[in-house]
């Protein structure tokens, strides 16, 4: 029960942030409107959602064929790939690209990966400007925070946050007007991405059968990282992949709709190498760097179906525990349903994780709404049942063995039911108790026992 | 640094064992199922609603000789003016022409003017393509993008463009392909919608008959 300390007390931080938690049920409740909206101008999106669980599972299920493919394709299409274990390797990746061009400044798009493996701080202790380019990725890289949503990161924060920080960045003063501070960044972030010698990027999802990458986005960051560094630098989870375009076709169809409520976003971008010769612009290098970074933890588990999630973050907008805390009280890089799974799995020896599946009341909203129809309640139970297994001391283990004894007999189980109403005359609604006892009490009312059992009901019927 | 065969390596060893089926079964598919839209858009009708309904302004003329005067209506006396080396375009005056002009005079121009390969009728998207000549910069850095398309290159729905790569690119895809709907914008201040955030917050399509 301690190690959940830490989790219920980002919890009450939370829960005591009025102004967080207008913030984060403004957006999901908007999200969800969106998203419902945007599945009903198909005809088939259920059909659709089926569809892409099976050929995702199909995929992982095939997955170091598929990535060997990929990466022939991808490179002979003049790209370069490399293959990350864990987080260190794929830094290391990283800045020997950049020390290898010397270069000095980057520009990032949105990449939940590149968060995983804290690439910005290796970037700046390397000696490298780093600037986030999507305009909540900058907001809370002005901050110094992390992202507390999959797609829109600076949720938790209001137009008068935003102006404080934008006004101290540009030593003058910058209004609470939504506008004015979104034509602040894009003035701002204008010169970064001309001056920059490098691009970092996430990647949607790499296609086998032409060795491309896919990069949806609203703002065209991504297009500018992608288009005018010379070195571009995409991470990728080794995951994200599909076979051929009719499996993109079918993930974007869902992709969008499932995040921000939009048929297609603004920009869908599909890249296949760096430059080539005749074209106009373009990067000169294109590296891809896959990562692992405890994700086949999950494969040939019971878990696995985690892998084919697409980081809509549909499951974040309906979850009634994250509608009511936000993201950062997961303290995790991914919150929500998916990070409550991902987080203990990606991350088996980290104890605070192992808390995260907690947070749920398994109401399977994150499951209805998963465009990839991930069974996320099931595993919440499914960890929960593992650790729950894991870390049982010989008292709980002697106690649950002895009612599972007991109620493994007729005589054991009736003779428990006959006492059941006495017991519970004894015990009544108490509302307190030694320990972890009264706090389960407190608020709770134990049901009233009838004398007879429904069994015995039947059996008297005349 | 792993080498792709120790890391491939280490996904078969977890994966050696037979699958763990799951508790909720998989719905067996045949092939990958095409997204249905209601109501079944189709055309350069359905292209403008949708563009429109993006944000988008549209023109359309009837022939190749009306596109410099509707690129000009669209321009409307601002610039500089920059434009790609794709077919569609690339006979029309303007100021700037890319990539010529270098990054640093394209970073100063008010309007870049592209071709785009194809469009889609049921989401308003236009496709540019980085092989066409039109490249990757003069629909992007620019306040405002002008697209120039041919009518008949408007297809139904993204899964026209999509899975019909191999047609469209036998020698397989450009380097870039993009599907640009609408002007670039951001919710990411309370859910608030801006346009023009990074990309063109102005767009125009021109569609010749």
């Amino acid at each position: 029960m301690a190690a959940l300390e830490g989790l219920t007390q980002r919890t009450d931080e939370a829960l005591a942030d009025t102004r967080l938690r207008a913030a984060v049920r403004n957006v999901t409740t908007g999200m969800t409107d969106k998203r419902q909206n945007a599945l009903d101008q198909l005809e088939n999106a259920d059909e659709l959602r089926d569809a892409a669980r099976t050929v995702r599972a199909g995929i992982v299920g095939r997955l170091p064929e598929i990535l060997e493919q990929w990466s022939d394709n991808f490179e002979a299409n003049g790209g370069t790939v490399h293959w990350a274990r864990d987080a260190d390797e794929a830094v290391a990746a990283a800045l020997a690209i950049t020390r290898r061009h010397g270069s000095q400044r980057v520009v990032k798009g949105k990449s939940m990966a590149s968060e995983e493996i804290h690439l910005n701080a290796a970037f700046e202790a390397d000696g490298l400007q780093v600037i986030e380019t999507d305009l909540g990725e900058f907001i809370i890289q002005l901050a110094g925070e992390t992202p507390s949503h999959l797609i829109a990161p600076a949720i938790h924060k209001d137009r008068h946050d935003v102006a404080e920080l934008f006004t101290e960045d540009a030593g003058q003063p910058v209004g609470p007007d939504i506008q004015d501070e979104a034509a602040y960044a894009r003035r701002r972030l204008r010169s970064a991405f001309i001056a920059a010698d490098v691009g970092v990027t996430g990647v949607n999802f790499a296609v086998a059968e032409t060795g491309s990458i896919a990069l949806v986005e609203n703002e065209g960051n991504g297009r500018m990282c992608t288009s005018l560094p010379k070195v571009h630098i995409a991470i990728m989870g080794m995951e994200r992949i599909v076979e051929t375009w009719e499996q993109l076709d079918l993930m974007l169809s869902l992709l969008a709709r499932s995040a921000t409520g939009q048929p297609l976003t603004v920009y869908n971008n599909i890249l296949s190498g760096p430059r080539r010769p005749g074209e106009a612009d373009g990067p000169e290098e294109l590296h891809v760097i896959v990562i692992d970074n405890g994700r086949s933890n999950l494969l040939g588990t019971e878990f696995v179906e985690a892998l084919n999630c697409i980081r809509c973050g549909a499951c974040l907008n309906t979850c009634p525990v994250y509608r009511h805390i936000g993201g950062h009280a997961y303290n995790s890089v991914y919150s929500g349903p998916i990070g409550a799974v991902l987080t203990p799995l990606l991350h088996p020896q980290d104890q605070g994780a192992r808390d995260l599946a907690e947070a749920s009341s398994l109401c399977g909203s994150c499951w209805d709404v998963c465009p990839v129809r991930i069974p996320l309640h099931d595993m919440l139970l499914g960890i929960r049942r593992r650790d729950a297994k894991q870390d049982a001391g010989p008292v709980r283990r002697l106690g649950f063995g002895m009612w599972s004894r007991l109620w493994g007999t007729r005589t054991g189980f009736d003779a428990t039911r006959k006492a059941t109403p006495a017991a519970m005359r004894v015990l009544g609604d108490r509302d307190e108790g030694p320990g972890w006892v009264g706090g389960w009490a407190r608020g709770r009312a134990l049901p009233v026992i009838p004398s007879q059992s429904l069994e015995q009901q039947l059996r008297d019927r005349p | 640094m792993t080498d792709r065969a120790t890391f491939l390596a280490a996904l078969r060893d977890r994966m050696r064992e037979a699958a763990v089926e799951p508790r909720i079964p998989l719905v067996p598919v045949d092939g990958v199922p095409l997204p249905v839209f209601v109501g079944r858009p189709s055309g350069v009708d359905d292209f403008v609603t949708a563009w429109q309904a993006l944000g988008g302004h549209v023109q359309r003329v009837a022939r190749d000789d009306d596109v410099a005067a509707a690129v000009a209506r669209a321009v409307d006396g601002r610039g500089p003016v920059a434009i790609g080396a794709d077919p569609l375009v690339r006979h029309l005056d303007a100021d700037l022409q890319w990539p010529d002009c270098g990054l640093e005079a394209l970073g100063g121009a008010a309007v870049g003017v592209v071709g785009g390969v194809a469009a889609v009728a049921a989401t308003g998207s236009i496709v540019v393509d980085a092989a066409s000549g039109a490249g990757r910069s003069v629909s992007l850095l620019p306040d405002v993008a002008v697209f120039v398309i041919r009518e008949d290159s408007i297809v139904d729905t993204p899964s026209d463009v999509l899975r019909a790569h191999r047609q469209r690119w036998p020698e397989g895809p450009p380097s870039q392909v993009v599907l640009v709907s609408g002007p670039s914008r951001s919710a990411d201040i309370e859910m608030t919608l801006t346009v023009g955030v990074h990309g063109p917050g102005e767009v125009h399509a021109i569609i010749v008959a």
